[in-house]
């Protein structure tokens, strides 16, 4: 079973750590969630087997996409990841895929909220909802 | 702990292969139940000898007494008989009476006297007189009615049957003695192999096996002497083997510990390494970064604050001033550490290509430019960004790096600050309070991103009492607070504002000194690099030039 068709199979669940957020992807349900912080050595690394398994993904037919990203702080390596993750969102959603993104922020959090404008503006075809919770972390 | 081996050790049949162990090794030259034997035999056979001697004795002597008071009731009956006035007169009245003792078994000699002594008549063999094997005796033949002595009887039994039977027995005792003996032997031979030899050979088993630290335990011991033996044997092998595992445990954890030591050791020089590595290419990065005091003439004020979180980083400074401007560029490179340095070399070698002119082009071009020098210099233009390389790699196994920047060109003359920025900011602080000129939400550099494209100029007028920064997200991006989120830029614009009274240089500390209060126990997340200035404005040029606002070029 190669790395990526395990991906599809289980999905993936990560827990947090101090420098990498909290992955868990169910393909079944079409959910992909990030919560925590992300500033992992090596970002690259890191996003790389979310990054194939999603794309693997999103080659198939399959249910309708919703991603949810609850981060409190991430690096521009993180950022660039994130970055590939909606690009990658963007392309199914044009192509006629149901793609949801919920951006969780704290109403006083600034930065993050910023950051999701910033995102939200480059994406047409994703419904991209700005999520101004009391607890975005958890 | 192992587990104790219970076994049942078997009597010495295995014989122990350890060479110069004869003298305890192996069977026993002299075994316990010979010398046993041998001790006790002499003593039981002398004891039997003695017993069965002495009933043979008593025997003897008892029937010798029984043979000799027969013999006396003999010669009695026959003195009586014979016991006649002047009998000796008659030889008819003694002499039949006196061979009628011949009669008997033990009979072997006879003879009568006279009152005188004189043997009036005699029968047997007079030679049995002086023979060992009998027994004599005598009686005075007495006439009854006077009462008086007229003659004596000898009478001589052989005892020759007697000492017969008495020899028979004898043999017999013996005989006895010799059969009790053997019996006696070959018990004691099975007893002792029973309940000693064998128990002793198995504790002696167990023994040898301990010695070479296989710590068997004997079974079954029974509750004699032997068995109390064998249990204190038994918690003798259980100490030696706790204090072996001690022993072996104490070893391997000095072995373990010196292994750490030798480990960590090898790990701090390592370190050591590593450190003086990366302090060495401080020292390099820092001579990439620029001479503050090249724009002294320049600026009432100044500050640079560089702090990369790990020695060396990603953020980047340059400061320059040629014909009537001055400009102030901060960076911030993908990755902090060795990778955010190398990219910050990257980004001085395409500055000062850029540079490389007689006058600075537009900030603008300045970043736009940056942004074409590092795609190409990192080799990102990729056939297609979206699907990565001809050799198959997905783009993000690629160099898919950049960075953000700021540049501030003043110009001397006009008091004009023009200002443009992909991802960073510019912070204005003056009498009116706070304001920013936002640059475009785009990286410079990154395969996967497409150019910035135009980025807009802003063009400030300079007034009295403004100040400028420009800082990397680094120094916005601590981490604290409860919920944990990051410190931000307006709380940083807004600190900084707070602080105004102070000169740039402590208003940064004292900045400084607020993100290390709200990260708490947190640690720092990036590099930061924040580049504060207050331009001269044109007047004080001028005056400290003495040139005229017209001579300057515009």
């Amino acid at each position: 079973m190669t790395a990526v068709s395990s991906v599809l199979f289980s999905g993936i669940d990560l827990p947090a750590t101090d420098r990498s957020p909290a992955v868990r992807f169910d393909p079944a349900a079409g959910a992909l969630a990030l919560s925590g912080e992300s500033y992992p050595e090596d970002a690259a690394a890191f996003f790389g087997p979310i990054l194939h398994g999603l794309r693997a993904f999103l080659q198939m037919e399959g249910p309708s996409v919703t991603v949810d990203i609850a981060l409190i702080y991430f690096n521009s390596s993180s950022a660039k990841a994130l970055m590939n993750i909606f690009q990658m969102l963007e392309e199914a959603a044009a192509n006629g895929r149901s793609v949801t993104v919920n951006w969780h922020f704290a109403p006083d959090d600034e930065t993050m909220e910023e950051f999701g404008e910033d995102f939200a503006s480059d994406l047409d075809a994703i419904d991209f909802v700005m999520c101004a919770d009391e607890e975005p972390s958890g | 702990m192992q587990p104790v081996e219970r076994r049942n050790v078997a009597a010495p049949a295995a014989p122990v292969p350890s060479g110069g162990d004869t003298a305890n090794g192996g069977r026993p030259a002299r075994s316990l139940a010979g010398k046993l034997f041998r001790r006790t035999l002499p003593v039981v056979v002398l004891v039997l000898l003695l017993i069965q001697g002495g009933i043979a004795w008593i025997t003897w002597t008892d029937q010798r007494n029984a043979l000799t008071h027969r013999a006396q009731i003999m010669a009695e009956l026959t003195a009586r008989a014979i016991a006649t006035p002047i009998w000796y007169l008659d030889r008819t009245v003694f002499e039949p009476q006196v061979q009628a003792l011949a009669t008997d078994d033990g009979f072997r000699y006879a003879r009568v006297f006279d009152e005188l002594g004189k043997v009036l008549f005699q029968t047997g063999d007079a030679a049995a007189l002086n023979a060992t094997d009998t027994i004599v005796v005598s009686r005075d033949i007495v006439e009854p009615k006077a009462d008086l002595k007229v003659g004596r009887i000898e009478l001589v039994i052989g005892t020759e049957e007697l000492n017969r039977t008495a020899a028979l027995l004898a043999m017999t005792a013996l005989l006895a003695v010799l059969v009790l003996a053997a019996a006696l032997s070959i018990t004691v031979q099975i007893v002792m192999r029973r309940l000693v030899v064998k128990p002793l050979a198995r504790m002696l088993a167990a023994m040898r096996q301990v010695e070479r630290k296989s710590w068997v335990q004997l079974d079954d011991v029974g509750d004699d002497e032997l068995g109390q033996a064998g249990a204190a044997f038994n918690r003798m092998v259980d100490g030696l083997r706790s204090g072996d595992d001690a022993k072996r445990l104490l070893a391997a954890l000095q072995r373990a510990q010196s292994d750490l030591v030798d480990k960590n050791q090898a790990l701090e020089a390592a370190n050591h390494q590593v450190m003086e590595s990366i302090r060495y290419a401080r020292r390099i990065q820092e001579g990439i970064l620029p001479d503050a005091t090249v724009l002294a003439p320049v600026m009432t004020e100044m500050a640079v604050l560089w702090e990369p979180l790990d020695l060396v980083g990603g953020d980047y400074c340059w400061m320059e001033r040629r014909d009537g401007q001055a400009l102030v560029l901060v960076a911030d490179c993908t990755g902090h550490g060795v990778p955010g340095a190398f990219m910050t070399m990257v980004v001085a070698s395409a500055l000062r290509r850029i540079l490389d002119r007689p006058i600075f082009p537009q900030p603008d071009v300045i970043l736009t430019e940056l942004d074409r020098i590092v795609r190409h210099r990192l080799r990102q233009e990729a056939p297609d960004p979206a699907t990565g390389a001809d050799d198959g790699r997905a783009p993000w196994d690629m160099s898919d790096d950049g960075l953000d920047a700021g540049v501030c060109i003043y110009d001397e003359a006009t008091g004009l600050l023009y200002f443009a920025g992909a991802g960073l900011s510019l912070t204005v602080i003056g009498p009116d309070g706070v304001m920013s000129h936002t640059g475009v939400r785009r990286s410079l550099g990154y395969r996967t991103l497409p150019p910035p494209g135009s980025v807009p100029v802003h063009c400030h007028q300079v007034l009295p009492g403004e100040r400028f920064y420009l800082w990397t997200d680094g120094v916005s991006d601590h981490v604290g607070g409860r919920p944990k989120r990051v410190f931000g830029r307006r709380r940083v614009a807004a600190t900084l504002a707070r602080l105004a009274h102070l000169s740039l240089e402590d208003q940064i500390q004292g900045l400084c000194a607020d993100l290390d209060r709200y990260r708490g126990a947190e640690a720092r997340r990036d590099d930061m690099t924040m580049v504060a200035f207050q331009p001269r404005l044109p007047d004080d040029v001028h005056s400290r030039a003495g040139t005229s606002p017209d001579a300057v070029t515009a």
